[in-house]
Formats: structure tokens, sequence, C-alpha cells
């Protein structure tokens, strides 16, 4: 009899516990709420910029474009980018998909680089460029919006305009970068960072900016593509040197009294930059193995002619009628020479040194002039003197490998000049 | 004790019906992820007023990946611009003759409720690019816009291919077809199906055009996807005939013959073999297409099928013929085979079998063709390909008869030219032009006027080009382009 009122008793314990409410409430109140409020916090702050946003965009195939876009409060962008400068409307959304995304839903100029179809605008067939038109929000600042592409995982960076004259100059901004980057005369350069010697890296042209360092022996070098917001440089990924941490350099200026160019890293630090006449660290054994391996079998091809003083192609070498490139023979079969050739499409020009190369202990190419394969034509004959005798230089050329199958032959004497050959 | 019991059971009742009353609050509203609207533009519009309202179909342009059957693809979106007049072709060209046909409801209750437009290509794997696709009678995606133009009407063609294929699924799952349909070739239906592609028998350019053909035309099946299914095949014999018209069909059925080679077999007067197994499956499905969409759906395809044609041609509008014609224009030649050809006027075929007939008895040759070329300014050359029945089968031989021409407004007089040149053709011109007498002064001195014959054979613009004489309307020739 007590059993059963125990069970009772159990059971009706049971029933009023099993109809205890949950009082828990989201403290920071739904989910969905708040969701769509950030988007309507983004489409706000996309659209009540005054004088839009300037756009980079670094698509995943490392393709660098420009933009500018005034967002609408209707779901509407006008755009224009460098390499479509006439403005064009088409829609955009705020969407939250994996995370808060921007999309721009219908064609425009942003779509081109993105286009599989490479007779739109280049690029391979069934992917062009690699680009995204659908870009998540990573971070967004009050004048800096990063995204990410969600498909290819190209990367945007949006800056908010500051005037009209921003706007103007958002095209240009990089080729004036260049302009100044290119007044270091030298292939070397070097930067202190955080206590640390660095070997710069500038490439002015594929807009990419990196740092060598030696850690404990070894050389240690980390790039980045960069973009051009004004005289700032801004990276797309931060460089991380030793212990600083390096996102962009701002005010980008030529000292040309010191011949530096001076510059200021986000923290504040300055940086200079300076002329270097010699590597950080030098691979010994790389010019051995350019003269033995040369891209082509026999030879290597350089389209570009000598830099002399930051100037590309100074001799003019592109200048020849029908010029392909210069190709270089570290031995012609049969021969104890090798040669410097020109290739104008169908044929050698009657022309170009045989030249002899010679690598030291340290490992610098030096040449001696064998001959030649003929007299140029009086109206290139400077052209090919002058790329004949910077070959001959004395103290001959560095030799750097900057990819799999590209060397640079640096002129070891004074660093001025250099030739790439791929 | 029982009074006890049964008290305690039921305050144990009331506290577990009581304590559960829990009531949850309902009135919250769903926000969703956001980014499904935005704010409305004449596109939208036109949209609602076109399609959602009256027929409840949604039309997506603006991108959403999810929609694509492959996600994983480079695609990019429509230009906006695109949209109405793509939608818009569609429309006239698709719902309109339906509606115009069976009325509204009957598309209302049937058609296809989505529509997701791109605007470049999925490129796959095998460098093939696919421009469309379908989901089981509910949504379309149409890929590729982005080259849409109106006036190319192959283009143009290929999207109502596809509306029109859809939309044949829908109607066959609501009311299958005969079984009858599938038994006509039960055996050649493949999985492979797109392996039959232009390059892909040899690289002889005419022998792979016709070893291509004869893979599906020549098995009775009305295109290579048509190989792949019953119901695609069913589907696709309904949208040949509604896209492509009356004259396209009926012309690939009059060219279906037997090949040796690149030649096709004839016997001694050059009488062709023709491919009767492929010609009477084509033949017959076309048949039980017709009778199923008379009987099923109470459809006249040959209304539906002359306002869709009209739809086309009004939309898309193809130039008069005499302004295509001529050289450096669209077309250069019309040859007339009157083997490969249904509906020639009684009057030139006299003439033309007469003259051939007269080869045969007089020289020993028959004519296997002719054409007539106008790719010389103020000239036409009347080319008359003969054959020798005793040597191996071949191109045969030419013979040229200069005609000069002055063209007012699409009329020419053919002047006989005088004198003719001396070269090989016009020298086969003068050995045969006694036993063709006929077929010369068919010609001769007579005026023609230079146009599309869509009145004598309908629905036939831009496959027959035709000259019929001013004088008698009765007596006229046309051929292909």
């Amino acid at each position: 009899m007590m059993k059963k009122h125990l069970l009772y008793l159990f059971l009706f314990a049971l029933a009023l516990g099993s109809c205890k409410k949950d009082k828990t409430e989201p403290i920071l109140g739904n989910a969905d709420d708040r969701l769509s409020e950030t988007l309507k916090a983004y489409q706000t702050q996309l659209a009540g910029a005054q004088f839009g946003w300037k756009g980079y965009l670094l698509t995943d195939t490392k393709v660098l474009a420009t933009f500018l876009f005034s967002f609408t409060d209707k779901n509407r962008t006008t755009m224009s980018a460098d390499y479509e400068p006439t403005p064009n409307e088409s829609s955009y959304r705020l969407k939250a998909l994996q995370r808060p995304t921007l999309l721009f839903d219908t064609y425009s100029t942003l779509h081109l680089i993105a286009d599989p179809t490479p007779s739109k605008f280049g690029g391979a067939v069934g992917g062009g460029y690699y680009s995204d038109f659908e870009f998540a929000f990573l971070s967004a600042s009050a004048d800096t919006i990063k995204l990410e592409g969600t498909f290819n995982k190209s990367k945007l960076v949006l800056v908010r305009s500051k005037s009209a004259a921003d706007n103007a100059s958002a095209f240009t901004a990089p080729d004036e970068m260049t302009a100044t980057l290119s007044k270091l005369r030298t292939y070397f350069k070097r930067a202190t960072v955080g206590g640390l010697d660095c070997e710069v890296k500038l490439d002015p042209n594929r807009r990419v900016l990196g740092f060598s360092y030696l850690e404990a022996g070894t050389l240690k070098t980390v790039t980045s593509n960069y973009f051009v917001s004004g005289s700032s440089l801004i990276l797309f990924e931060p460089l991380v040197i030793g212990t600083s941490t390096i996102t962009g350099l701002n005010g980008v200026s030529f000292d040309a009294a010191t011949g530096f160019i001076n510059a200021s890293t986000s923290n504040g630090a300055t940086l200079q930059i300076k002329e270097a006449i010699a590597p950080l660290k030098y691979d010994a054994s790389v010019a051995a193995r350019f003269l033995a391996n040369p891209v082509y079998g026999t030879y290597s091809e350089c389209y570009t002619g000598f830099t002399v003083d930051g100037v590309i192609d100074a001799y003019g070498v592109r200048r020849i009628p029908n010029f392909f490139s210069i190709d270089y023979y570290p031995k012609i079969t049969g021969q104890n020479y090798g040669a410097v050739r020109f290739w104008l499409g169908t044929a050698y020009g009657a022309y170009g040194p045989a030249i002899t190369p010679t690598v030291s202990v340290d490992g610098k190419i030096s040449y001696v002039q064998d001959g030649s394969y003929g007299t140029a034509p009086v109206a290139i004959r400077p052209i090919i003197t002058n790329t004949t005798n910077n070959f001959l230089k004395q103290g001959g050329f560095y030799v750097i490998q900057t990819d799999t199958k590209v060397y640079d032959m640096v002129a070891v004497a004074d660093a001025r000049s250099w030739i790439t050959f791929e | 004790m029982k009074k006890k019991l049964l008290i305690s059971m039921l305050a144990l009742a009331t506290v577990f019906l009581a304590g559960c009353s829990k009531k949850d609050d309902l009135s919250a509203n769903i926000v969703g992820l956001g980014g499904d609207t935005w704010t409305k533009g004449p596109i939208d519009e036109w949209i609602s007023t076109n399609y959602t309202t009256p027929y409840n179909i949604e039309v997506k342009y603006k991108w959403d990946r999810s929609e694509l059957g492959e996600i994983y693809k480079n695609v990019v979106p429509i230009q906006e611009d695109l949209v109405i007049p793509v939608m818009s072709i569609i429309k006239k060209t698709w719902i309109d003759p339906y509606v115009a046909v069976k009325g509204e409801d009957f598309m209302k209750k049937y058609c296809q409720k989505q529509f997701y437009l791109a605007g470049s290509p999925s490129y796959n794997s095998n460098g093939s690019i696919t421009l469309g696709t379908a989901e089981a009678g509910r949504k379309i995606v149409l890929l590729d816009l982005n080259t849409f133009d109106q006036n190319n009407k192959v283009a143009v063609r290929q999207i109502l291919h596809t509306m029109h294929h859809e939309f044949g699924h829908i109607l066959n799952q609501n009311i299958a077809v005969t079984p009858d349909y599938q038994r006509i070739t039960p055996g050649d239906y493949t999985a492979t199906w797109f392996n039959i592609f232009r390059g892909a028998y040899s690289t002889n350019a005419a022998l792979d055009k016709i070893m291509y053909e004869a893979d599906f035309w020549g098995k009775g099946f009305i295109t290579p996807y048509s190989r792949s299914n019953k119901d695609d095949d069913f589907v696709e014999t309904l949208s040949t005939l509604l896209e492509g018209g009356q004259a396209n069909f009926d012309n690939i059925v009059n060219n279906l013959f037997v090949y040796d080679g690149v030649y096709i077999k004839r016997n001694g007067n050059g009488v062709y073999e023709q491919n009767v197994d492929g010609r009477s499956k084509l033949l017959r499905k076309k048949a039980i297409v017709v009778s199923y969409m008379k009987d099923s759906w109470g459809i006249d395809i040959a209304d539906l099928q002359t306002r869709i044609q009209a739809a086309i041609e009004l939309q898309s509008p193809t130039a008069d013929f005499n302004s295509l014609l001529g050289p450096a224009k669209t077309y250069g030649t019309i040859t007339v085979n009157p083997q490969k050809l249904t509906g020639l006027s009684t009057k030139f075929l006299a003439a033309y079998n007469t003259a051939n007939t007269g080869l045969q008895t007089g020289v020993g040759y028959y004519i296997d063709n002719i054409s007539l070329i106008f790719t010389t300014a103020n000239k036409v050359i009347l080319r008359v390909n003969f054959m020798d029945p005793t040597a191996a089968l071949g191109v045969g031989f030419n013979a040229d008869f200069n005609f000069d021409v002055a063209n007012v407004n699409g009329n020419i007089t053919l002047a006989y030219s005088n004198p003719q040149p001396t070269t090989t053709t016009y020298a086969n011109a003068r050995a045969i032009e006694a036993a063709i007498p006929t077929l010369l002064n068919y010609f001769k001195g007579q005026q023609f006027s230079i146009r599309w014959i869509n009145d004598i054979v309908p629905q036939s613009k831009g496959i027959f080009g035709g000259l019929v004489k001013t004088a008698d309307p009765t007596s006229y020739l046309f051929g292909t382009l």
C-alpha cells in the first residue's frame, strides 16, 4: 500500500517537473534579426559614402584591377574600372549566405574579368581570370571593407573615397606609384624593418612587394600583392618580418637628395628603402645551374632587354622591327662559345655577339666576346652595341632565380642594369 | 479505497493537463536570411505583368548560384538589358501560341513555374558547353544569354527548342503518349547519345557529315539527343516540329538516302536509293505526335506550328531572299535536285525530266542536279551536273551556261550570254546542250521573281529559295541554299 503511494508521489513529482518551462531567452536577441540588421548596416554603409568607394580587386590568378563603385539604397550600383573607365549601372544586393555577402547580381564591369568566355575579356576558357562577384564580408571599419570572393577566393578591398579628386586619381595612382618606385636605380634594395636588415623586392608591374631577411643564417622571403590608394601602398596580405608586421606603406615618396624612398608603416614607424649593389645573401650555385639548364633546352628567352636605372628596355630592343625575343645560348652546339641572338619571329637577325661565359668561385658570370653574327643595320646598331657592351660589363653578373624557370642577371659592378631570362 | 484511488487519479490527470498547457509565442516575424527582396525596377515590373501575375511563373534574373545545376562552374549573371528581350520572345513564341490554341487556363495550369537566367554558358570538362537545363517540368535554367541577339534566328530557335522540349515533357507526364511510340525504334536508344557530334566520325568533312546524320536521322531520330530515351525522343520530335516548322521536318525526311561512301547509291538512270526505313520511322513518330496532341489535348499541331512559326518570323524577321542572294552575300547558289525536294512546279519538272530523258537517250548520261549560281555580278550561271552511269560513282561533270541578268527589285530576265566562255565546263555545255533544250528554254529569255517561296512550301524561309516566273506564277523552281 505504502509502495503504491510512493509510486503516485513519484509520478506526481514527475508530472510537475516535466512541465517546467524553459525561461532562457537569447540575451543577444533573435539571431535572424541580428543578421538582418547587420546586412542593413552594411548596405547603409555602402550607400552612405558620399563619393562612393574605391575597389581593389586581386583575382585568384593574381590579376589586379581598380574600380570605382557607388551604391544606392535601391540595390543599384554604378561602377567603372581601370580596364573599362565608362561607368555602367547594374544591381547589387546583400544576402546572408555562409557569411554576410555582397552580391553583384546582374552583369557588370566587375563580371567581365570573371567571364568564363575568353572572347569577352580574355583569361582561361571556362574560368576567365578566376575572379568573383559574390563577396563575403571579412571585416569592415568605417572607411575600409575587406571582402573575399566566395567562389574563386579573389580579394576585394573597398576604401571609402574622400573626394571627387580622390576618385579622379584612383586609376592613375598606381602609375604614379610605379614611377616613384622606379626611381631607385638598383636591382637590389634595402630597408631596415624592426631592426632587421631586409632586402626589398619591388615589382611595380605585377604590384608585388616583398621582403627577404636572414633568420638564423637562412634567407626568408615574404611577398604580397599590393594596391595603391593615393600615396599609400596597401598589402592584400600582411607581411610578417621577424616580430614586425607590415600591412602597407603610407606616404611613399622619393627623396632626390638622399636617393631614398621614404614611407611610414601602418604603426607609424618610418621606413626607408635604399639602393644596394649586392644581395643580402647570394646563392652562388644559381649561375652554373642557369648556364647548364637553359629554359628551352639550348637557350633562354628575354622579351624586354636590359633594364637600366629602373627603365625597362633601356636600349630599345623592342624597337627592332619584328622583334620577338633575345635568345641567349650559353653554348652553341659543337662550338666553344655561346651567343646572344635576336629572334625576329621567323629568323634570327644577322647580328649579335658570340660570347663565352666564365663562372667565378663565388658564382658570378662574366663574359668575353668571341666574335659576332654580323654587323647590325645602321638603324638598330646602337641597340645591338649597347646590349652587347652590357653583357661584357666588368665584374660580370649575379644570377638570381626568381621563379622555377626565371632568372635575373644583375650587373655586379653597380646593380643598375639587369636582364631577365625565362 | 477505490474512491481514494479515483480521486488521486483525477488529481494527477488535472495536474498533467494543466501543467502542460504551454503557450508558444507564435507572433514572431520570420526574418529569413535577407537579400531575397530588393527595390523593384522596371524589369521586375515587366516580369510581374507578363509572367508572374498571369501565369504564376517566377523569372529569376538576379544571380543566385544555388539555382544552377552545377554550382561549381564559373558562370556569370545575365546583362539586365537582355532580360526583357529574351523573356519577351519566349512569351510570344511559346506561351502566346499555346494560349491562342488552348486558352489561358491551359497555360496557367501546365506551364513551368520558374525560369533562371544566366549570362555565360557552363563549360564542361570535355570541352562542350551547357546552354540550358530543366528540372522535372518545374524549372528551366537558360544559360549563355549574354550572346542573345534577336536577329540571330538560329540562337533564338535554340532557346525555343529548349522551351518546347521541356513543356513537351510536362504534357507527356500528364498524359502519357502511347507505348507504340517507343516501339518504333526500340533498339536504338543509348546512354552515350552525346557521342553523336560533327567530327566524331571521319576526318573527311563530307563523309563525317553523312555518317553523323545517318547516326540519328538515318535511324529514325530527329536529333542526337532524341536517341537518349523514349521520353526525350518524343519531346524532341514535338519540339522540332514546333520550333523548326513543317518544311524543316519534311526536308530532313526527304534527304534520307542510302549512301555508298560519300555518294548516294543509285541505279543506272541516276535514281537514288531512299533510306525507306529511316523515313518511315520518322514519319510514324510524327504521326503519333500529331494524333497525341489532337486526341490527348485537342491541339491541332498544324495550327500551333503555324502560329509559332509566324511568331518567330515576326520576332526575328528574315530579310527578303533577293536582298540576301548575290556576290558576297549570305547566299550565292540555289541547288535544285528534284529527288531531294517535293513541291517543285509541274512545269519546271516537265522541262527537267524531258531534258534528263533526252540526255540519257541522246548522250548516255543522266542529270544529277542543277544549280543557279549568283556569285558574279549581273550574271547567273546555270550549272547542270551530269553523270556517266558507266563510270564509278563520283562528282560527275558540270556543264555551265551563262546568262546576263539585270536585277530590278528582285525580278530578273535571263538573257543567254553570247558568246559563251570556252573553258572546260562550257565545253561540257556544248557537248550536252543539244540534248537538253527543254531545260535551257525554261530559263532562256524568261523573267523570274527571286523570292522566298513560303507561300508555296509553308515555313520554308531560310531553307528554300526560289525563282517564280513573273508571267506565270504556277511555274517555278526552288532549291536548297
